[in-house]
């Protein structure tokens, strides 16, 4: 008998492969490509305490192998979420906020309704602090992460962005402040450039946002590599993953399940068919568990 | 809805250059039931992040024969141009809200460049329609029309037509721009318009967000996505 199960400390899913937030929507919407049911779970759309109309003018720029996008957080709110929760889903609920207080409500609200589980999505500029990124900087995430826990006692994981100096310090300030996992990466910060000569002279636009899907997959993979060295709460791993090769090679790293993100915006049906892949090579090789699978990798 | 039935698989029947830069592909699928005039899919481009949206020019529910015109212009449709009879293509779709057909309607179709992609279909569904295209120049030109403009603007004859056709409704679709000066032709006649919009664009079902427009709903301004909620909108609603 072969089992997918993977057991992230606290929160047991059916298999380690999740939706990433933002490309799944808030439900059952990729019923339209898949049988949602089939996945681990799904990560929501991103909510904040109130709606956000998110960015104006384009939002989105392929580049080589990615894309970059600036959708700015547009969600319905929290509210709004819970009026219409999925029923009969495995879902953890991202959260963002624009302030510590926005974070904290949240926290509370979840508490209440009995959210199972939540990412925190802390690549958010702190408009109360001078706009700096709560997850570059240990000492403004253990502080938003350490009162977030105070009011939520579901499962949190702290998803965390690529654009630090040090991810081993960040990682460890999210072990310390009691998270009960970590999620990496989230996108890349990047530009992208559209430059036309016309009438003799340059006419450009540009799209400043964050990079993510193929091409992103090294940074993904090294981040997860270093951070998997000092905090030992399970890692789902993200960033560029495609294929059933792309899972194995971040399971390799440290990572205990793994989200898939851009990439169902290429092949709308890539989760459910990397779950039925995993499946038939573990039956096949005769992997009995995730944990003997994750074990051949890291010792590979 | 059954699950997955927007996930889909084409085979390709004929693929061949019909203008300059344009492409007619005709392709098989037979999960594909009902089809609105205005709606598109969105098409697999091996080495490219993103599907490729394409508007449905015609649409054959018993041979189950999906039409499309396009126009090489970049990776994409660089790849499509390279499609061989038989191959396979995979695509998401139908996608999206078509046309408010009214078939009773004495219309005005107006295409501009590849923009006369879906209003062929269209056409099939009205009983009463003048379709009139614009092209930048002769070999650009494809299909037959009741009027064809070649250079300049397909617009500056538009006031006529309405008039001179007692037109009650009118489609468009094409660059924004051509568009735009078509909903201030109509609503001077006042006619009522609809026009289909395109939009880079990534899920195709309106869950991320990546390809919304402002528009006006009584008095409040929302943000509605290309993909689901459109492509096509009512010109008066639109923000231009």
């Amino acid at each position: 008998m072969v089992s997918l199960e993977t057991d992230l400390n606290g929160l047991i899913l059916k298999n380690p492969i999740i939706a990433a937030s933002g490309t799944y929507g808030y439900n059952f919407e990729y019923n339209a490509f898949n049988d949602v049911k089939k996945l681990g779970a799904i990560v929501t759309k991103g909510v904040t305490l109130e709606v956000r109309g998110g960015n104006q003018g384009e939002r989105l720029f392929e580049t080589y192998g990615g894309m970059i996008n600036r959708i700015g957080l547009e969600n319905i709110g929290i509210y709004e979420f819970l009026k219409n929760q999925p029923k009969n889903l495995d879902y953890i609920l991202n959260i963002a906020g624009a302030c510590v207080e926005d974070y904290i409500t949240c926290a509370k609200i979840c508490e209440e309704n009995h959210i199972k589980a939540i990412e925190l999505n802390v690549s958010c500029p702190n408009v109360k602090a001078g706009c700096m990124e709560f997850g570059t900087d240990e000492n403004l995430l253990y502080d938003l992460i350490k009162k977030f826990r105070q009011e939520y006692s579901g499962y949190l994981i702290v998803k965390l962005t690529p654009n630090v100096t040090s991810p081993e310090k960040i990682a460890q300030a999210v072990q310390k402040a009691g998270a009960n996992a970590i999620s990496a990466i989230n996108t890349v910060k990047g530009m992208g450039i559209k430059l036309n000569f016309e009438n003799g002279r340059f006419v450009k636009s540009t799209c400043e946002g964050g990079l993510s899907g193929k091409c992103i997959k090294p940074i993904a993979l090294s981040f997860i590599n270093r951070i998997s060295k000092v905090v030992n709460i399970p890692i789902i791993g993200m960033g560029g993953i495609y294929t059933l090769n792309d899972v194995f090679e971040f399971l390799s790293v440290g990572a205990s399940a793994i989200e898939v993100g851009t990439a169902n915006f290429t092949q709308p049906d890539v989760c459910s068919k990397l779950v039925d892949e995993l499946y038939e090579f573990m039956k096949k090789n005769k992997f009995k568990t995730i944990e003997s699978l994750c074990e051949a990798l890291r010792n590979g | 809805m059954s699950i997955g039935n927007k996930n889909n698989l084409g085979i390709v029947k004929s693929n061949k250059e019909v203008a300059y830069k344009t492409y007619k592909l005709e392709l098989v699928s037979e999960g594909l039931n009902e089809i609105n005039p205005g709606q598109f899919i969105s098409i697999f481009c091996p080495n490219l992040t993103l599907r490729r949206p394409f508007s449905v020019a015609d649409f054959d529910e018993d041979k189950k024969v999906i039409t499309l015109y396009y126009r090489k212009k970049g990776e994409g449709t660089e790849y499509l141009t390279k499609l061989e009879n038989n191959n396979e293509v995979m695509f998401s779709g139908p996608l999206g809200n078509g046309f408010n057909v009214e078939v009773d309607k004495k219309s005005l179709l107006i295409g501009a460049g590849i923009g006369v992609a879906p209003l062929f279909y269209l056409k099939k569904k009205l009983l009463k329609s003048f379709f009139i295209a614009g092209f930048k120049s002769e070999n650009e030109v494809f299909n037959k029309y009741d009027y064809v403009k070649i250079g300049g603007s397909i617009v500056e004859d538009v006031e006529r037509i309405i008039w001179e056709n007692n037109i009650q409704k009118v489609y468009s679709c094409g660059p924004l721009i051509v568009l735009k000066k078509v909903y201030e032709i109509c609503k001077k006649s006042n006619v009522k318009v609809e026009v289909a919009f395109e939009k880079v664009m990534a899920c195709g079902i309106g869950v991320c967000k990546g390809c919304t427009i402002n528009i006006k709903d009584g008095k409040i301004i929302k943000n509605v996505t290309v993909c689901k909620d459109g492509p096509v909108f009512k010109g008066e609603n639109i923000i231009w």
